[in-house]
């Protein structure tokens, strides 16, 4: 399985995609239908968008069986997990105490907008001079 | 021989903190716009540092590389390998100044090896991420929802992008933000910032003021050498500003962490780029080679002449404490 990418994903999308891992082999859309468990039960439509907007976001691969396409899961339950683990430590705000980083902005700055303001219109008459 | 080694720590520590002293409270009298370059103030934490190493590995000149001093004199302690008997009086209050020099830097110490670990755990994060091209530049996007934008590890730095930030920036600001982290890249930052937060740890005297203008100069320089890249320094200026509105929409700042120049940080950025005739800043300068090559070369004549007068004058100096 190659390197995953990691969207979020809503509750319905990670029902499915558990549901996926679990099987040995690839699913149609109504062998998901009768593993996923859900309360009320689920439309065969309902699915088939969800299996589609997986596949749209290149989290599941498919492959066509007769008339019905064929749904596996393109990364491991670990790696998906691993990636979202990544994404998440890599995506928090640095701290300041974090000795090998450098922010475009220190992050810990308060960044007042009225200051925005002035320093927009600064950059503006600056522009408006160099244009003159 | 235990003495001479315990009175050559106790020799780098009290000229650390001497020289240290003198440095920082010059400091505080330098106004910003005096030394717009990060080299100046990586010296003010590097320099008390190198000027403590070469006296005390003066102290141990004499024996190794000469003749034996200890005859030419009787009104001070001598230190000498060749007679470690001499240097016996110093060894209480050496040892005394040595373990109050552990002992004040030991939270420093544990506060760098928590930020190493932090950071170490977030390089380990950032390089299980599918890396992508921007252009001729290797990025990672993270999808956080806070604007931000980073460069990080040192052997071989990661620039950080969140994909919302980029989503939100024009053409002009995302080519601002990536050559400005090209330039933290080029520069070796990351290695700058690591040796210079270990030598604050190291002489928990200095002020961390010092650090953050080395890091508020280092920005300046990013900035210019991106603008430079850009061909329009109002291009970044104005980059800056789109980021801090975006920061400033996602704004859940703890007060107790703002920096030295606080929300004037951002305003010097601008203002300095907004500079008529500000000078451009070519990358691929590390200011920790920059000063410790030149140093190193200091250090190598010194040994050689007048380290011998420098090892009489601690020697001296000493005497004078001791009696």
């Amino acid at each position: 399985m190659s390197s995953p990418p990691s969207p979020a994903l809503g509750e319905l999308e990670t029902a499915v995609l558990d549901v996926l891992w679990s099987s040995p082999t690839a699913l149609s859309v109504r062998e998901v239908l009768t593993h996923v468990r859900r309360r009320p039960p689920l439309a065969y439509t309902t699915v088939l968008t969800v299996l589609d907007r997986l596949h749209g976001k290149g989290v599941v691969v498919r492959e066509k069986e007769g008339k019905a396409y064929h749904y596996s899961p393109r990364v491991t339950r670990e790696a998906w997990f691993g990636e979202r683990a990544a994404r998440a430590l890599a995506g928090a705000a640095p701290g300041r105490d974090e000795a090998v980083l450098l922010a475009f902005l220190d992050s810990t700055e308060r960044v007042d907008p009225q200051l925005l303001d002035k320093l927009s219109a600064l950059i503006a008459a600056r522009r408006g001079g160099t244009a003159k | 021989m235990t003495a001479v080694v315990l009175a050559s720590g106790a020799v780098f520590v009290a000229l650390a903190f001497a020289v240290g002293a003198v440095v920082a409270g010059l400091a505080r009298f330098v106004p910003r716009s005096w030394f717009r370059a990060s080299t100046p103030w990586a010296l003010t934490i590097l320099l008390p540092l190198a000027c403590a190493l070469t006296a005390s590995l003066a102290l141990f000149l004499p024996a190794p590389f000469g003749s034996c001093h200890c005859d030419a004199h009787d009104h001070h302690p001598h230190i000498c390998f060749g007679h470690p008997a001499l240097a016996q009086p110093l060894l209480v209050p050496a040892s005394l100044v040595l373990a109050a020099w552990l002992v004040s830097v030991l939270p420093g110490v544990v506060r760098l090896a928590v930020g190493l670990l932090g950071s170490f755990r977030r390089i380990y994060a950032v390089r299980r991420l599918t890396p992508e091209r921007v252009g001729e530049t290797e990025v990672r996007f993270v999808d956080s929802g806070a604007a931000i934008a980073y460069t990080a590890g040192v052997r071989a730095p990661v620039i950080v992008l969140d994909r919302a930030l980029w989503a939100a920036l024009g053409e002009r600001d995302r080519e601002a933000v990536l050559q400005h982290e090209r330039g933290h890249v080029d520069r070796a930052d990351a290695l700058t910032s690591l040796v210079l937060r270990a030598c604050l740890a190291l002489q928990p005297w200095l002020p961390w003021s010092l650090f953050e203008r080395w890091q508020h100069a280092a920005e300046l320089h990013c900035d210019r050498h991106a603008a430079e890249r850009v061909g329009d320094p109002s291009a970044v200026a104005e980059a800056l500003v789109s980021v801090g509105r975006l920061r400033a929409a996602h704004a859940d700042t703890d007060p107790a962490h703002l920096g030295v120049f606080g929300a004037s940080g951002l305003e010097d950025r601008v203002a300095s780029l907004l500079e008529p005739g500000s000078a451009p800043g070519s990358a691929r300068r590390n200011d920790v080679v920059a000063i410790v090559l030149p140093m190193l070369g200091v250090l190598a004549l010194v040994m050689v002449w007048p380290g011998d007068l420098l090892h009489h004058a601690v020697e001296t100096v000493l005497g004078l404490l001791h009696h």
